[in-house]
């Protein structure tokens, strides 16, 4: 998959090209609005992650630019304002999503995965995750043969965290999805229900499969 | 969550700017012209109660002269020639004024007269004959001599002489000379008395006005630097003491935003301090040797939360900033509040049961809400965070809603340590700790009360805290629903 980041900031620009490169995306980036409208008219790339506040061609003309190319490349934009113009801005130009600095990388990830990935996929009927079974149409969960007792708000957790295997989710992602909460992300509540989840899951079993991600969120993989 | 509306100032300062005379200029106007017109009235009617005097001790006088006639003629029947000695004796009379007095026969023509009196007042000038004494008229000669005459019919006695009528004038130049002096002296008067009413009213409204350019000289001294700064109300009059106050009560309330905000920037300040501190402390310590990865990754995942926690305050001070600005609007949608609170419940069960505290709805029925979801579940959940956190294991946090057509009221209340006193004022304030030693142990900066209070704002609604120490803290939000849209 191929990624243009349009972004002047070098830092941030930089960490992105690392961070998503590391997670298999093939990235090109354009620190100038002219370079970065140059590069999206001459190769066909997966995505274009856009920045707004650009050097002299800012983000919405070169989305525009784009979309009167006819071209229909999925673009992701950042901004620093969340001002509701700006955001409804973005997407009547034809944006496919926008993520308000200042973001976690995560959330980012997982933005960019899910636009790419929009094309909708059906969701299995049955996850495996190492020796955890997980029956999503009987609402039934196991590891290694052995039925593990959840509350429906267990299983729904545990099925999101195995959905997103590998994928670290934050707490505010994981407290919309389970829970349907607008969460500040300020108390522990998120852990308590991580702690509970573990006890049931991985506490009676040697192999450890929901771990900690430091300042992120959770991650439900195999780990050697 | 939030829209803006977008509503123009209107601006129409034309209005306000009709008329550039200054209040001085106005007020001495006023001063001047009124003064003025009641001198010019006062001595109007001195000229015209003059004149009007004047005239009447004249009639007094003719009349006194048609009797001598009407006498002489009564003692001296028909002796025509007695009569005139009589009538130019007479007419030379007493006081130095020149008077004049004719006979008229039975034909209308003169009988008998004052010699020269037909050369300056002929029988036609005289107004018609009247029967008794009455007021007389003013005659004026050709060559503009004033007199004053009066012509008495004779119906009985002297009137079998073949005399009709007599004809009495006098000559009215003295008066006319007095009438003329006095206008010119009133004139004079006049003039004078309009240039002291301009002058004494110019003074007078410089004077009222002082007080008005003492208080504009204040408040063009007021700075931020010196809010402190009032208006002194002492010998000011009743009307400027309203306004001066009124200003001063401004001044204080200035005084007193100034103040938080000055307050807020420097708790902003103080809170972001402690993040930056810890990121940059962990990162220099982490940097001084060489370490493990494990130790670097520790690190790193420390320096991540820090980040969080500075990102999550940002969002948040955003969050109230953009709840002040009156141009904000939100989105309200309706939902069953008791649905909703169960929502909050099952999210924040685990933690309640973890800390020994139970926590229950108590919603009788369907209670509707129009309101912002998000909003309403961030607000509640803040409240329900906060009882969790002040209860101590065995308590109870209970949540309870209960509503009509026009408002929706929840309550969260807990059976918590209770907050003293003294810090109930400043709970929702931003930033404020009842313990500062708490501080962020469940993990708040002080701000979730504030973003409650903003929330319930937003609707237009409030929220108050009741405690007691020892027995527990009750939340109440009461939200109105807006009247249904025709």
């Amino acid at each position: 998959m191929r990624v243009l980041v349009v972004e002047d900031e070098p830092k941030t620009a930089a960490y992105l090209a690392k961070g998503l490169s590391e997670n298999g995306f093939v990235i090109d980036v354009a620190t100038q609005g002219d370079d970065g409208l140059h590069l999206a008219r001459s190769v066909a790339y997966d995505l274009v992650i856009l920045d707004v506040m650009l050097p002299i061609l800012d983000g919405w003309a070169i989305l525009s630019a784009i979309r009167r190319d006819g071209m229909g490349t999925p673009v992701l934009y950042l901004t620093a304002s969340d001002a509701v113009e700006d955001r409804v801005k973005g997407l009547e130009l034809g944006a496919d999503d926008y993520l308000v600095k200042p973001f976690a990388f995560s959330e980012l990830l997982a933005r960019v995965r899910s636009i790419l990935r929009r094309s909708p996929a059906r969701q299995p009927d049955l996850i495996r995750v190492a020796d955890l079974e997980l029956d999503v149409v009987r609402h039934r969960a196991s590891r290694g043969g052995q039925r593990l007792d959840l509350t429906p708000k267990e299983f729904a957790l545990l099925s999101l965290l195995a959905r997103r295997s590998g994928e670290a989710l934050t707490r505010t992602f994981i407290a919309e999805q389970v829970w349907d909460m607008n969460f500040d992300g300020d108390s522990n509540v998120v852990d308590v229900h991580v702690r509970r989840l573990r006890s049931k899951v991985d506490d009676p079993f040697g192999l450890k499969l929901v771990h900690t991600v430091r300042g992120v969120g959770y991650v439900l993989e195999e780990r050697p | 969550m939030f829209s803006k509306s977008a509503r123009e100032p209107s601006s129409d300062s034309r209005l306000h700017r009709r008329s550039s005379w200054s209040l001085a200029a106005r007020l001495t106007a006023w001063y001047a012209g009124s003064a003025f017109a009641l001198i010019l009235m006062a001595t109007g009617f001195l000229y015209w109660a003059l004149s009007r005097s004047l005239d009447r001790e004249d009639d007094q006088l003719l009349a006194d002269r048609v009797r001598v006639v009407r006498d002489v003629l009564r003692n001296r029947l028909g002796d025509l020639e007695a009569i005139r000695r009589e009538i130019v004796e007479t007419a030379q009379g007493r006081l130095n004024i020149q008077s004049y007095i004719r006979l008229i026969g039975q034909g209308g023509t003169a009988l008998a007269e004052t010699p020269g009196m037909s050369d300056i007042l002929p029988v036609d000038s005289f107004p018609a004959p009247i029967s008794g004494p009455g007021a007389g008229a003013d005659l004026r000669t050709d060559d503009g001599r004033s007199f004053r005459g009066v012509a008495v019919r004779f119906e009985d006695g002297p009137a079998k002489n073949a005399i009709a009528a007599v004809q009495v004038a006098m000559d009215r130049s003295q008066e006319d000379e007095l009438l003329a002096d006095y206008r010119r002296n009133l004139l004079l008067v006049l003039g004078v008395a309009l240039a002291v009413c301009a002058v004494a009213g110019y003074h007078i409204a410089r004077r009222g006005i002082r007080p008005i350019h003492e208080i504009a000289e204040t408040a063009r001294r007021i700075r931020p630097t010196n809010l402190g700064e009032r208006i002194a109300v002492g010998g000011l009059p009743t009307e400027l003491l309203a306004l001066a106050e009124t200003f001063n009560d401004m001044l204080d309330r200035l005084e007193q935003s100034f103040a938080r905000l000055s307050r807020f920037s420097a708790d902003i300040a103080h809170e972001l301090r402690t993040p930056i501190n810890n990121l940059r402390g962990e990162v220099e310590v982490a940097l001084g040797r060489p370490r493990s990865a494990d130790e670097y990754r520790d690190v790193l995942g420390s320096n991540l939360e820090e980040c969080g926690r500075l990102a999550r305050m940002i969002d948040s001070l955003l969050f109230l900033a953009r709840a002040e600005n009156p141009q904000t609007q939100i989105i309200r949608e309706r939902f069953d509040v008791g649905r909703e609170l169960g929502t909050v419940c099952e999210f924040y069960e685990a933690a309640a049961s973890e800390a020994g505290v139970g926590l229950n709805v108590v919603v009788g029925g369907h209670v509707p809400a129009d309101m912002n979801r998000a909003l309403f579940q961030r607000a509640v959940g803040n409240l329900v965070a906060n009882a969790i956190a002040h209860t101590s294991p065995g308590g109870a946090v209970t949540l309870t809603a209960t509503g009509d057509e026009t408002m929706t009221k929840v309550e969260v209340s807990d059976t918590g340590f209770g907050i003293p006193a003294s810090h109930l004022p400043h709970v929702f304030d931003r930033f404020y700790r009842a313990d500062p030693s708490r501080s962020t142990a469940f993990g708040g900066v002080g701000l979730g009360l504030a973003i409650v209070r903003s929330i319930a704002e937003l609707h237009g609604g409030v929220v108050e805290i009741t405690s007691e120490v020892g027995q527990g803290t009750r939340a109440v939000m009461i939200l109105p629903r807006p009247a249904p849209r025709r």
